[in-house]
This record gives C-alpha cells, structure tokens and sequence, in this order.
C-alpha cells in the first residue's frame, strides 16, 4: 500500500499509530463478529487494511498532471490546473467563493473530520488571484488560519461569513490586508452531530439573505434578538445580516444537502447530496411550526447518481448558447465529475432533461465539491481529491483521508474567450446600479454584494434615481425593475410601489419573484391579503404557487380562505403540495371554523372540498354537521360515520336518508366512478324496506350505472328489496352484461337462503351463458362463467355439489385458478375423497410445467398450497412424499433490506435448498442506492473491489455498478431508495457458500452476507 | 486512540507551576498563540522571594466589623498597609435580603443557561476576576452554556445526555444558571410558567447530590437588557417590557428560595446609551459587554465589593515607600473600549490620604501600575495598567484556552460518531481516549489558571515618590 503523505508529518505519525491500531483491533473485532461472510480476513498491520477499492490505492493523480490527463470533457470545453497544493496552501480545499475583484477564495479543512486533541486546527481562507490573467493563480494571501472546520464560507459585508461548527462566524479585514483581524460569532448553535453535515453551501439570494443549509441528526437552536429559532433533522437557513433575522427557509428531511443556487429570476433549487435529489425549493419553502416538517417533495431532475455536493446554474457567455441555464451539479462517487441537465420550465415549477455530462474524471480520487462561475466567465470547480470519503466504512480517524491535496479547475468553452473581468470593488454606486443591467448572473452576484458594503442610504438614494430613468421599452425592463426591487429587500426597504408594479408586470417570472416578496414585507404592507388574493388567482401557475407559499407565513382563516382559491384554477403536483403544506401550517386558524359549522370558502366549493379532504374521518365526525361537512362524510363512503351523515343531511335538508345515499352516488359515480364502490356497498346493505320504496331509481342504478360497483351493489340492493330474485333475475337475464353484474352481487347478499335459492339458476352458466345472449361473444361468455364460479363459491347448501363440479373445472385448464380460489374455500368436509387422486395429479402436473415468471404469482402459491392441503385427505402413506413433491416447487423467499444509514444489510446470512427455486425480495429504504449480487463462494473481495473499479466508467450507474464477471452469478438492479426488487434465480444444486455483497463502490466492505446452500432433501 | 506518551503528557497531575505538558507532543503541537502564551505559564512558576516585612490578611466576605476597624487602622507594628475591601464598607449592608454566593476551595463550579452563558466562555471575564479574587480557592469553572436553552427546553444531539447527567459527571458544587433570554420571547401569558419552570427546577436541584454529598449551591442571574442597536434591528422597547417581568420573576424566586440572584437587566438598562456598545445585536455581549456584566455578576453575587472606595491608605501613618497586597479584589483586563469614565469599573481604586505634596508612582516589581499627583492620590487612582494588568490578562488567556479545550470537549463534533447511532463500529475505538486526552488537556489547563491567579494574587504594589 502506498502511504497517503502529507505535509503535517510532525503530527501524521501520532495520528498514523494511533489510527492504525484502532482500524486493526476494528478489523480484529469485526472478523470475529462477522466470520461466516469474511473471506478476505483480518489482519494486524494498517497495509492491510483495504482501502476505497482494495490493493492499492491508485494515488498517482497526486500528481495534479496525472489528474488532469484523467479529466473527460464534453465536446467543446478545455479544462486548466487554476491552482493545487503544489503552489498554494489549498489542502483539501472544500468550498469556494468569488470576489468583486474576481478573486478566488477557498476554504480548506484539513482538520476535518474534527480536532485532534492538542493538535490546533488549521483550516483556512486563503485568496488566490490571476494577477496576469492567464487563467492560473498566479497569487495567494492567507486571508485567515486556525479556523476548525470552515465547511462552507461565503463572502460580504466586508469580510467573510464563516462555518464553525455550531457557529457562524464573521471573519472582518478592517485595514484592507486582505488579512482577518477580527472574528466576530454571530450566530450560535447549530448542529454538529456530524460534521460533514454541519452549515455549509453557503449562497446569498438576490435579496439580501444569506443562505446555508445543514443535514439529518442536527439539532440546532439560534438566539436572535428577534427570538429563539429550533429546527431539528436539516433546513435551509435564511440570515439577514442587515437585520439579524434568521429564518428557515426550508424545513425537511434533507440527508446532507449541499446545493443551492438561483436562476436569472431568483427561482432557487436545492440539492441533497445522499441520495442524489434535487428539488425545485419554492414548493417547499413554506412556512412551518417547529417541529413539523415538509413531507417528501419529487425531484426536479431525473436522479441517477449520487452523491452529490454543490450546483451551478449556466448564465456565462463563455459558456455556448445551448449550454445557457443548465443545471450543473458535481458528483463524487460512482461518477467522478459534473453533471449537468436542461431546466424545463413545466406549469408551477421545473422539470428537468438530462444532457452530456460536462466533465468526468476517470481518476476516482476526484471529488468535485463546489463549483461557481467566476469574473472571467470560466467555470471555477474545487476539487477535494480524497481517496477516502466514507463515513461508515472507515474510521474518521482513518489515516487515509488526505488532508494535503486541494485543487481549483478551470473550466472553459474552446473557441471563446474569457470575458473581461469587471472589478466591483472600483465602481462608483451608479456604476454598479448600472452595472445590474448585465445578463451575468454571477457577475451581478457580485455586484449586489458590492452594494451592500456602501453607505446604504446613498444606495437606496441613487436606486431610486437609476429606477426612474429606466426605459420602459428598453430590454429587460421587467428584470432591472425586479433588480431594483431586490436590491431595496437588500436594504430592508419596503417599497410598495416598486413592488405593486412588479406583482401585476407581464413576465410572470417577475411577477412570481415579486410574489415571493410578500411573505417578507406583509407585515409592512397595507392590506398585503388583497395583493396576495390577487395573486394566487394570477393566470400563471408559477405566480399562483408562490402567493400559495407566501400565505403559510401569515396568521388567521383570510389566508387559508385566500390560498384555497388557488383551487378554482388548474393545480399541478407542486401547487398542490404547496396548497396542502399551506393549509397545514394555517390549520389553527381554519379548523375552528369548520368544527364549528362557521361560514367558510362559501363561494368556492372546490377550494373547501380540498380543504376537508385534508380532515381525517376521526376529526370529521366530532365537528358540527353543516353541509359540507356532512358532505364529504357522505362520500368517503367510511359505513357508520357515512349512514350518520346521510342522516343527518336528509335532515338538514328535509329529505330521506335513501335519497341523499342515491343522490350521493349518482353524483359520486359521475364523477369519480372508481370511488363509487364504498357507497355502493351502503347502498348494499341499506335497510330493505327503504330500500322498496326506492326500488324505481335502484332498478336504473342496476341497469345502467357506469361504475360496476354501483351496479353490482344495486343488483344486490334489489334482491334484498324483494326478499328474493324473482324480480330481478328477469331484469339481469337480459343482458349478458347486467348478468354478470348480477353474478358478482351474489357474494354481496349478506342473507345465505337467498343466495342458495339462485343454485339452480346459475349451475347451468357454467357452461356459458343462455344461448338467449349469444350476442356478446367469446368475452362475454367467459365473464358469465367466472362470475358464476364465484357466485357458486357462496352456496353452502350446496358445497357438496359445487366442489364436485368445480373440480372438474380444476383438471380442465381454462378456468383453474377461479375454480381453485372457489373450492379451496369450501369448508374440508365437502371435499369428496374420490377427486383427491386426479386432483393432486392434475395439479401437479399442472406446477411442474408453470413456467418460471408464474411460479411467483399469487395463483400458483394457491394452487400449489390447495394441492398440499388436498394430500392430507391421501392414504397416510402417501400424504408426505405428495406434499413434498409440492414443496419442491415452491419458491424459497427471503426479504433482504438495506438498513438505512449504516452501509449494512440486514441479513448476515441465510439458507436456502439447494436446486430449489429462490426468491430474493431486495428492499432498499436508505438515501443511498444499492445494489445486491451474488458471487461465487470466495469472490466476495474480487467482485467487491471490480464494483470500486467501474467509478471509473463512464457508464457505471446504467450498469448498476454490476461488474462483468463470471464470479457475479446473479444480480439485481441498483435501487434507490423506496425501490424494491425480486430476484429470482435456481439455487445451485452443490452446498456451499455464497456471498451476497452491494458493488456500488464503498459499500462491499461492510455490506455483505453469506448465502448458504444446503443439500437438497431428497 | 491516543498514543501513551501523548495520555501521559496530558493527564498528569495538574498543579501551579512549570508547564505540564511542555516537551509533550500535545504542547509541541500547540498553536503559535498558546505557544506564545508559554511564557505566561512559565510566569507561574512563583519566584522564592525574600521573606516579606509585610503582613497580608486574606479573608473571605463578609468581613467581621471589629476586623474592619483594625483595618482601617493600620496595626502599627506593620510597616506596611494591607488594603482589602468589601462591599460593606463604601456600600455599606448588602441590599436586604440579598444573598451571597458562597465558594469554596476546589468547588466545581458550573454555569448553565442560554448565549449569554455560552459566550462567557468567549471573553472570559468573570471567570478570570472570579478566579483572580479567591486564588487559593483553586476551583473548576466549567460552562455548559448552550445557546436556546431554557430551563426546560433543551434539545440536544442523539444520547448526549441530558442536564443532570452532565451535572454530575462535573460533580458540580456550585451552579451559576442564567436564563430568561429564550423564556422572555413567550411575553406575559408565559410568566406564571416560567415561575413554575424554576421552582420545578429548583426542587430538583435540591434532592441532586451531583458532588456526592451535598444539593449544589445555585445561583440565579437574570437575562441583560436589550439593547437599542437602531438600523434595522427591532425596536427594543417591547422585549425589556418582558425581559423586566422575567427579571422580576427571577429576583421573586430567588428570594424565596434564599439563593444569591444577579439581576443583570436592570443595570445594563440603565447603561444602554451611556457607553459603549454592550452588544453585537441588541441580545448578546461583545468583549466589552462581558466586561461589564462579569463585574456586575460579581458585585451582585458579593463575590467583590460593591465598589472599590474602600482602599485608603493614611500616608501620614506610613513611611514611604508604602507597601502592600491586593486580597478581595483584582486589577482587571483592560477593557477594550477607550478606558475613559466607564459607568461600571470595580477595578481597584487607590485613595492615599496626607501624601506630601509631589507625583508619586505605584509600582509592581519596579514597572509602574498608576501614577499621580498626591492631589490625585487623595481622589483616588485605578490601576489600569502595569504587570498585574498583564498578568490578570494573560490569566483571561489562560482561562479562554481552557474554555476552549473544553468546548472542543462538551460540544466535540461528531456526536454521532462518538455516542450516536454510528458510534459502532470505528467510533467506540477512537474517541474514547481521545475524550480523555482532551480531559488532561482541561485539567492542565486549570491547573495553569491556578498557578496564574496565585502569581497575581502575591504581587505586591509598592508606592514610591517618583524621582522628578
């Protein structure tokens, strides 16, 4: 093994030591516990230790020329070494920021994962600068040293906003040295349970809030003077140093998000690096009460790899026109580089496509971090290179983790050149007010942060001045006014004006923005629910959402009232989450109101039928009965609270209880015929006597309802209304439809005389209906033949006779699988001895030639289990070697789950029969994807260390991080999280052992298992 | 793990003198400004000094009033003053029904409560004039101030531990809590359960055994004043409405339980706007705020006196050079603001009484502390400046180092990894050891504290004509 080096080697030794005999009593340890899946085995020395990929580790992209010989960019672009450790104290350099002056900052972590006792952290701010700009730092200052942990920084202000765990820091430079001379803790107590998902990602809105994020296990609490602020299991933080407020702009159940960035219009997305997600944030960014947080939100872009760690948005004219407002997103396992799709503008939000992956490095030491474009247009790209990044599989103290490599790549579109850097820091105030006229993104980043370092009173002065002389007809009208509102929120100035002309202009992406405003400034507007009653019925869906959001941050039943109008409008997925997450926040306000029969959203039916279904049945019950209440009982069809319901409306309204039942599914199954079936079941059991006098409309129900439920239940309904059938079987005779609908009522007659009573009428169509209803052809007449096998399943006067029947239907082929469903039902004792012989032939013969993709199904379990019940009626010296022959058909099912969080299965091993079928149900719950394969006994290291190899492919993920090997004998698919998989495969007829592992590269070495086969039986 | 030699360096038996661990991989390691620091630790090593002609009483507060007049009157068979005060002499009685807190030697004491406490770590100012006025008291300060807590809302990482786990395991004698900052932010309606809050937690801390043989001594500090920080920062008007009915609430609950109560709110309010800034947002201390709350805290646990006059030398019953200690009160860091007519200053104030007409000069060792005409002499003279101003300084140092040390501790990153769901299986291996090299570390570093605020204690002061 080659030794990581480092340059700390006054300390390294110490640490070395120390770690190395930790990882060998680990190893020693885990052998012992874990000896059946081992075989690669533990020793006592640290080179034996494997790392990320077994052997060792292939560090020559130490050399940052071998790293750059390994980079693959897509067609068009060229990449160059902007910095390394080589020049510059950049050792595992983390996070990355851009000054006004263009100059490249860099935090660095070299003490991560933590403090060592006694040995002082030496994290750093360094600046690097391309004084000659030739596109290579040329220049470095240490702007500040000691830090601990400074995972995410970002600059203004006059200084730099640093991560120190649990801390946010303020670094300030007050002689210009481009050195901290004072550091200031602003905020304290954030999380730092695990210090990769500690505050970092550090963006600044356009507004003037400075954003970070932290990930799961945290619990965090942060006094302000504006109160106390908790939130547990990650967010996204809101601060405003202009005014101390911290906020959360995103409370979720991120893993460890580490993306964040903002389009051209202030639209923000936020990428959990885990599992790989990335969401459009305003759906999620609604307001909510400690503790609660937003449920699972869908990803914005199709999600194939992980784990993610930083996100850009293309808004660089060095960059190619097709390439303009991509998302950019860095990965660091399985694929080492940048990915990158195109933002699909789709109703409320985002959707996503993605295209050529922009850059991918082979060499899998590669960890692309953060990314951000820089003054010159270039794509600026930190690179962590880090042959070890797991935190489950190695030790934090794992003497592997390099702590001195760090580089800055530079990455560019052949043929361009680079734009001409353009300083903030010299601009006059007018100057940079102009200067938010640029269609650079990042150029007017840096611009807004620039401004917010002037006198801000001089800057509000002159941003009025630059708004007035705007042209109304020039370009981009419509985003320098929402610049100028922007920059007045910078300000925390509240400027109704600016913002009324905003929320009403015709680009709905600035009306949208504009939108967002609201839920900062209502407390400063006049009447703000009218502004926002406006807006949430504005013709675009995007506007809509938004004024959706921005009601969750008020107080009282008008805000719920006004979000619910977004309902008398075409939803989507995210305004339907956004409505719902709305209304959960609002529901002390609204829920009085209903409970209380109150008037509410009166004239928006719609809007209050959304509003109920969010009511649990429980809750529903217990409020007063006004109509829509009683209403949405009625038709969730739940039996007693719906009878009560019915009840109660026919009072309310002077009517009969049968009526509103009737009334409730003729409008039910007009709507939503699929949910119809619980009524019909209320109609089904209804009392008979109402029943009658209802018989007319039940009758066209019968007939001529279009959801079958109903039909079914109302055939029902009417045998029940008369007593018998005498009537109705007349009516069902006529069509074959209505008689199967008649059939299929059968089971519904809770009274058994009545359903025996049908025997002689339905014996017959087991043969097929009457020649009478030939018309309806071959399709019709098998419905009639299964429908009347099962309506004869529920005669118990004649169990007997119908198992006699239907076994003859068993032995036939066409209808096997009803009949057995019917007879294996039938209470033992009218199973007649003298079929048991041919039927247990008859099925088994039937088992043995069921092709592999059947023998999983549900029917041929019943079928096989029917058979094995049926061998107890044999001669006992037959009964076993019967149901062995049975048994040795059946699929051997094992559920294996990915236990979440801690890079294990949860099966260490299990049996199976050898030259049986098996099953394996391959669950995965966890954030990360995993796959589950199956070696040859003893190839658990090899196929292990190929799945670490295929980082290095460009297309590992579509292989599913399977290695192409004879040693892999079965495999299933990588799967994310949620996904489950059957794999099935015949067990090997030899004993032995199999071991099962994940490839995906890191895992195999803690998670594994053994398959052990035994010999078959016989 | 730890490396043997590395435990050894950190763990040995921490007392005043040379540096423990110098010449230890952990002190060979250390950073370039504790590195710097060395030469204060080294200042702890008490120079073997000629047997002293002078008498020094030390004593603890408050001072019998018949010891008070012999103070006063200097014994005349000493050929120098002792000058040692209390609050009960220029303040006269403590306000009725105060109470002090007491401390004793190798008490464990503990603070608790919200920011406030937390960044008293930061500064360090009480702890250092606390440590500075009862040297030989040789106590454990150990702040397990964590920013949102509240009496009874302490959310914390997975199997951290709760309160009193952590209580005991500091065996704490003596518990400073300041709360009411969180608690305040729930405005009148969430008074009655506050009052509740801290009679619940009081009654617990009276059946708690933490030091293994008696109930903790508690003392109770109320939150400070919100600050008008103007901008665009809230108006602080309405929370010092809430923060005075919790400070009231605290000041109530304390007298009825007999506890020493610190009301910071009510003097920092009357400070906003007289000064300098006490805080960086309205809500919590800068280095200058903690300088003054530290001395507030002080005074109103009558852990000093209540002001400083009482330091009076009658030179027309003394020969030139006068000589003397320092006992019950302490020179202070300088205060990093312009040191002009600050509103709150305990820093020792030197009255000598029928000095000849000319400039006179205090000096420590040699190196001058304050110097005046006899007419300023007679008005009183701070010491601001000179070796015990250094030293109590780098005291402060010594004392942030420590708070440091242990932060990395109490508050070490990583949780999960240490005593979390992922402490298994590299976790359990790793840090156990490493948590205890960080405990040397803490202990070293009080036993530094130690040798420092004893150094400090035995300079003595000697006042000299000055030559010209």
């Amino acid at each position: 093994m080659q030794v990581v080096t480092s340059p700390n080697q006054k300390i390294l030794p110490i640490a070395l030591i120390a770690i190395g005999v930790a990882v060998a009593a680990q190893l020693a340890g885990q052998t012992q516990k874990r000896k059946p899946t081992s075989d690669g085995g533990g020793t006592d020395t640290v080179a034996a230790v494997e790392p990320n990929r077994g052997g060792d580790m292939d560090l020559q992209a130490q050399d940052p020329a071998v790293a750059k010989s390994r980079l693959i960019l897509a067609e068009g672009y060229e990449v160059n070494l902007f910095a390394s450790e080589k020049d510059f104290p950049i050792g595992n350099a983390v996070a990355m920021a851009i000054d006004g002056k263009g100059r490249v900052w860099v935090s660095t972590m070299p003490t991560y994962p933590q403090y060592y006792p006694g040995r002082p952290p030496e994290d750093k701010l360094v600046i690097l600068e391309d004084t000659d700009h030739d596109g290579k730092a040329d220049r470095h200052t240490v702007f500040a040293d000691g830090l601990h942990l400074a995972a995410g920084f970002e600059l203004g202000d006059g200084g730099a906003y640093v991560a120190q765990q649990p801390n946010l820091v303020f670094l300030r430079d007050t002689d210009g040295d481009d050195v901290a001379d004072e550091r200031e803790v602003l905020l304290h107590g954030f999380g730092t349970e695990d210090s990769h998902h500690a505050i970092s990602a550090f963006t600044w809105g356009p507004g003037g809030g400075l954003y970070f994020q932290e990930g799961t296990f945290h619990h965090t609490q942060v006094e302000t003077p504006w109160g106390t602020l908790r939130v547990e299991n990650a967010a996204v933080f809101r601060y405003e140093p202009t005014t101390e407020k911290l906020s959360v702009l995103v409370s979720y159940r991120f893993a460890n998000p580490w993306g964040h960035c903002f389009d051209q219009w202030g639209q923000n997305f936020v990428a959990d690096a885990s599992g790989g997600a990335n969401y459009f944030a305003a759906a999620f960014s609604g307001h909510v009460d400690h503790p609660r947080k937003h449920p699972r939100l869908k990803e914005f872009t199709p999600t194939k790899v992980r784990p993610t760690s930083g996100c850009e948005i293309v808004n660089s004219s060095q960059f190619p026109e097709e390439a303009q407002g991509n998302f950019l997103i860095n990965n660091t396992i399985g694929f080492h580089g940048i990915k990158q799709h195109r933002i699909i503008d789709e109703g409320s939000g985002f959707t996503a496509k993605e295209v050529e992956p922009l850059l991918q490095s082979s060499d899998i030491n590669f960890r692309p971090v953060d990314l951000e474009f820089g003054a010159d247009g270039a794509l600026y790209v930190v690179d962590w290179f880090n042959p070890l990044i797991g935190h489950m599989q190695y030790s934090l103290r794992d003497p592997r983790r390099d702590t001195s490599h760090g580089r800055i790549w530079r990455i560019t579109y052949k043929g361009r050149p680079p734009l001409e850097p353009r300083s903030t820091a010299e601009q006059t105030i007018a100057e940079l007010l102009e200067s938010l006229k640029s269609e650079e993104r990042r150029y007017r980043y840096r611009v807004r942060r620039e401004l917010r370092e002037r006198d801000h009173a001089k800057v509000e002065a002159a941003l009025r001045k630059w708004i007035a002389a705007l042209d109304p007809a020039g370009d981009n009208y419509e985003h320098h006014l929402l610049e100028g509102l922007w920059l007045f929120q910078s300000l925390d100035v509240v400027e109704p004006g600016l913002l009324g002309k905003l929320l009403e202009t015709p680009d709905y992406r600035a009306r949208a923005s504009a939108t967002r405003l609201l839920r900062y400034w209502h407390g400063r507007l006049e009447a703000p629910l009218d502004l926002l009653r406006t807006q949430v019925n504005d013709q675009h869906p995007r506007v809509r959402l938004e004024a959706v959001i921005a009601l969750s941050f008020f107080k009282g039943h008008e805000a719920a009232e006004i979000a619910l109008d977004a309902e008398k409008h075409e939803m989507d997925y995210y305004l339907d989450y956004g409505l719902k997450e709305t209304l959960a926040t609002l529901e002390p306000a609204w829920k009085p109101l209903i409970s209380e029969g109150k008037p509410f959203a009166e004239d928006n039916p719609a809007g209050l039928d959304f509003l109920l279904e969010q009511i649990s049945t429980e809750e529903l019950v217990k409020f007063a009965p006004s109509k829509p209440v009683l209403q949405a009982l009625i038709e969730r069809g739940e039996g007693d609270s719906t009878r009560t319901a019915l009840a109660g409306m026919a009072k309310l309204n002077g009517t009969v209880a049968t009526a509103e039942l009737l009334a409730a599914i003729e409008r039910i199954e007009k709507q939503a015929p699929e949910s119809a079936d619980s009524l019909a079941a209320i109609l089904t059991k209804w009392d008979p006597a109402e029943l009658k006098a209802a018989r007319a409309e039940i009758e066209q129900l019968a007939l001529n309802s279009g959801a079958e439920a109903v039909r079914r239940g109302a055939f029902a309904a009417l045998i029940r209304a008369d007593g018998n059938a005498a009537q109705t079987w007349p009516l069902a005779a006529k069509s074959g439809a209505s008689l199967v609908d008649f059939l299929e009522a059968v089971p519904l007659l809770p009274d058994s005389r009545q359903r025996n009573a049908l025997y002689s009428k339905i014996r017959p169509l087991l043969d097929g209906p009457p020649r009478s209803l030939s018309s309806g052809g071959e399709v019709l007449a098998d419905r009639v033949r299964r429908a009347a096998i099962g309506a004869l399943g529920h005669m118990e006067d004649h169990a007997g006779e119908v198992f006699g029947l239907l076994s003859k239907v068993v032995m036939a082929d066409e209808f096997r699988h009803d009949a057995i469903a019917v007879v294996a039902a039938l209470p033992k004792e009218h199973w007649t001895s003298e079929q048991t012989r041919p039927l247990i032939d008859s099925l088994l013969d039937y088992a043995s030639r069921a092709p592999e993709e059947e023998r999983n199904q549900e029917s041929f379990r019943d079928a096989v289990a029917f058979g094995q019940e049926l061998a107890t009626l044999l001669p006992s010296d037959q009964v076993e070697g019967a149901r062995g022959s049975f048994e040795d058909l059946v699929v051997q099912t094992i559920r294996i789950i990915a236990v979440p969080k801690e890079l294990r299965f949860d099966k260490l091993s299990f049996s199976v029969e050898g030259g049986r079928p098996v099953e394996i149900i391959f669950e995965n719950p966890d954030e990360m994807p995993h796959n589950l394969l199956i070696t040859q006994p003893g190839a658990l290291k090899e196929v292990g260390e190929a799945g670490d190899a295929m980082a290095s492919q460009p297309d590992a993920f579509e292989k599913h991080f399977v290695p192409d090997t004879p040693k892999v004998l079965w495999a299933t698919p990588l799967l994310n999280k949620g996904e489950s998989f059957r794999l099935r495969f015949m067990a090997p007829e030899e004993g032995g052992g199999h071991p099962y592992v994940c490839t995906f590269p890191g895992h195999w070495i803690t998670m594994n298992g053994m398959m052990y086969v035994r010999p078959k039986r016989r | 793990m730890v490396p043997r030699a590395l435990n050894r360096g950190l763990t040995s038996a921490a007392l005043p003198g040379r540096l423990r661990f110098s010449g230890s991989p952990a002190a060979r390691s250390l950073k370039p400004s504790v590195l710097a620091e060395l030469d204060c630790y080294n200042d702890a090593v008490i120079p073997v000094e000629e047997p002293k002609p002078y008498v020094t009483y030390v004593f603890r507060l408050p001072i019998p009033s018949d010891l008070l007049k012999r103070l006063a009157r200097p014994n005349a068979l000493a050929t120098l003053v002792l000058v040692c005060a209390t609050g009960a002499v220029a303040a006269g009685p403590p306000p009725e029904g105060a109470q002090r807190l007491r401390l004793e030697q190798g008490d464990h004491v503990v603070f608790i409560g919200n920011t406030f406490a937390e960044r008293m770590a930061l500064f360090a100012h009480f702890e250092t004039l606390v440590t500075a006025v009862y040297p030989e008291h040789q106590m454990a300060f150990r702040n397990l101030g964590w920013s949102g807590d509240t009496l009874t809302l302490q959310p914390r990482p997975l199997n951290f531990g709760d309160m009193d786990h952590y209580l005991e395991r500091h065996k704490a004698d003596v518990i400073i809590a300041c709360f009411g900052m969180n608690e305040s932010f729930e405005g009148r309606a969430g008074r009655a359960r506050f009052e509740q809050d801290w009679r619940d937690f009081l009654q617990h801390m009276s059946e708690e055994r933490f030091n293994g043989e008696s109930a903790p001594r508690i003392a109770v500090v109320s939150p400070i004043a919100h600050e008008a920080m103007g901008g665009k920062l809230p108006d602080p008007g309405p929370h010092n409405e809430n923060l005075a009915l919790y400070t009231e609430s605290m000041r109530k609950i304390a007298a009825e339980h007999e506890l020493p109560f610190a009301d910071l709110f009510t003097p920092t309010k009357e400070l906003v706007g007289a000064g300098p800034r006490l805080t960086r947002n309205g809500i919590h201390v800068t280095q200058y705020g903690d300088w003054v709350a530290a001395q507030i805290m002080a005074r109103e646990l009558g852990l000093v006196p209540r002001s400083s006059e009482a330091l009076t030398i009658d030179a027309a019953q003394e020969q030139l050079p006068i000589r003397f200690e320092l006992a019950g009160q302490t020179p202070l860091p300088a205060p990093p603001v312009a040191d002009e007519g600050l509103p709150v200053d305990l820093r020792p104030l030197i009255i000598v009484n029928g000095l000849e007409p000319g400039r006179y000069v205090l000096q420590v060792e040699g190196a001058p502390a304050a110097s005046g005409e006899a007419s300023d002499w007679a008005n009183g003279v701070r010491i601001r400046r000179g070796p015990t101003v250094e030293m109590v300084e780098r005291l402060r140092q010594a004392i942030i180092e420590k708070e440091q040390q242990f932060f990395y501790r109490r508050r070490a990153v990583n949780g999960e990894y240490i005593y979390g769901r992922r402490a298994e299986p590299f976790g359990v291996i790793n840090f156990p050891d490493e948590m205890k090299a960080l405990d040397g570390l803490v202990a070293d570093l009080d036993g530094k504290i130690w040798g420092l605020s004893k150094a400090l204690r035995e300079r003595s002061y000697e006042l000299v004509k000055a030559s010209n």
